[in-house]
């Protein structure tokens, strides 16, 4: 991936399963957001493929999940963000999908009258989640979104997104540059810095090859010399 | 007057709808940036001696849309790009008067407006407008709050949602200029900012927000004008202070409920 003369990202080969928990980690600057990006399909890769499972969708949660301004905003409004439909006013089935995503990342039916502004970080960081898994998703993609959260909060989403993983065997992509948030949970671990760097950490552990479906997303870059 | 009051109507119901997006993700002064800019529309048109009503409005949508694609790229920060224009519009706006100085219109008109002027060729033209623009905001309304809340994420859901963006500062520049000879270039961004602020202070939902100013609004306009008409004073600046004094009775109502809580 080069923007410009800069190589982005270069070699880069990896496949994710169903309900599959990977983790990407490395450096500020190694391309992991930009490697989310060429996934999500926001920007095409300069070199290489990507293959996607035929109608795969894709739930996000953006590096900066608090929105750039204390403006009055309901919790049902910013899940609402994710909807398909158009016009103003929500059908039956968002409210309902609404009160079942708030309910899946542990928080009450209440809550989607409540104004996001006056939420603590943990709480809005669980309506982020709530509002990635809108649209049922097959694969959920974070990219380090626990950057504000204090370490309770942190170990309470680590400890969700596990069960999400499991519960309804969601497959989760998480990139951070903290390996102590990936460590414990993911299935896989690859490192990223500017290049795959297979053989940086004990990276591939854990895998049920029992459950291993047939690959619906196969991933790979090359760099042109 | 009867006039009067269905302008000022319209123009309330549609700035608060575009107000409360434009306040939400910190933009308010692009409306200003667009009412000075289109002075400059306003100048040639007396120049050239057509109606600035045309001239003002393709300045005010070439404008906007100058700053929405400059500003895409993240580099350029759209405040200066904001002043750029405005003082841009400003100079143009002062050169071309200064070039047609002989004409009957003046500038003035369109810095401070006067809504009693209203012909009915206008009503029909704002009509249109705020039709149009009211079923564009209803229609797209769920992709908007994503794009003015948080726009990277949107861009993530949506290819397609800069167009919508991109609609949407045309839909203000096109309101912007056709509300200059009514409400004036300095007061637009008045309508457009204060009921916002105060529907502020009580609102908890963003819809709740929309609603409330545009109540504000509307009878905030209706007031200032039954003033402007009776005590025979200047109609935009009746409207705008009436406005500012609805957000300081706003505040004072919030105080002493709060307090009345606390106690």
């Amino acid at each position: 991936m080069q923007f410009g003369n800069t190589t982005v990202l270069s070699n880069i080969s990896l496949s994710v399963q169903k309900g599959e928990y990977i983790g990407l980690i490395g450096p500020n600057g190694a391309g992991k957001s930009t490697l989310l990006q060429i996934i999500l399909g926001n920007i095409p890769p300069t070199t290489g493929v990507v293959i996607r499972k035929k109608n795969i969708s894709f739930g996000y949660v953006p590096q900066d999940y608090f929105l750039h301004t204390n403006f009055s905003i309901s919790v049902e409004e910013v899940i609402g963000m994710a909807s398909t439909s158009l016009f103003l006013w929500k059908t039956k089935h968002e409210k309902k999908r609404c009160t079942e995503v708030l309910q899946m990342v542990g928080l009450d039916k209440e809550f989607g009258k409540r104004n996001f502004q006056d939420l603590s970080g943990g709480q809005k960081q669980r309506v982020i989640i709530a509002r990635s898994l809108f649209n049922t998703p097959d694969v959920l993609l974070f990219d380090e979104p626990l950057s504000g959260v204090d370490f309770a909060t942190k170990i309470q989403i680590y400890e969700l997104l596990a069960d999400l993983n499991t519960q309804y065997s969601t497959t989760i992509i998480f990139v951070s540059h903290e390996i102590e948030s990936v460590i414990s949970k993911c299935n896989k671990i690859f490192c990223i810095n500017k290049t795959m760097h297979n053989g940086c950490h004990p990276m591939e552990f854990s895998q049920n090859t029992e459950s291993i479906t047939p690959i619906h997303h196969h991933h790979s870059l090359t760099k042109k010399a | 007057m009867i006039r009067a009051f269905i302008i000022g109507g319209l123009s309330a119901i549609l700035t608060s709808f575009l107000g409360n997006f434009l306040v939400a993700s910190r933009q308010s002064m692009i409306s200003d940036m667009l009412a000075h800019s289109s002075l400059a529309g306003v100048g040639m048109g007396i120049f050239f001696q057509i109606s600035p009503y045309y001239t003002a409005m393709s300045i005010s949508i070439l404008s906007s849309s100058i700053l929405f694609f400059l500003t895409r790229r993240k580099k350029t920060p759209p405040e200066a790009i904001s002043m750029m224009l405005l003082t841009g519009g400003v100079a143009l706006a002062l050169l071309f008067s200064h070039l047609a100085k002989d004409n009957p219109l003046s500038l003035e008109t369109f810095l401070f407006g006067s809504i009693l002027t209203t012909t009915t060729e206008e009503i029909y033209i704002f009509t249109g407008i705020c039709i149009a623009g009211i079923s564009f905001l209803l229609f797209f309304w769920k992709r908007l709050i994503g794009i003015f809340f948080n726009k990277e994420y949107t861009r993530s859901q949506s290819q397609n949602a800069w167009i919508i963006e991109w609609i949407f500062f045309i839909l203000l520049g096109l309101v912007v200029a056709i509300s200059l000879k009514t409400i004036g270039a300095l007061l637009i961004g008045a309508l457009l900012v204060i009921p916002v602020l105060t529907a502020q202070i009580f609102a908890k939902q963003f819809l709740s927000s929309v609603f409330l100013s545009i109540f504000l609004n509307t009878s905030g306009v209706c007031t200032g004008i039954m003033i402007s008409f009776y005590a025979d004073i200047p109609s935009s600046s009746a409207i705008v202070l009436t406005l500012i004094g609805f957000f300081i009775i706003g505040n004072i109502l919030k105080t002493l409920f709060n307090n009345k809580i606390n106690t």
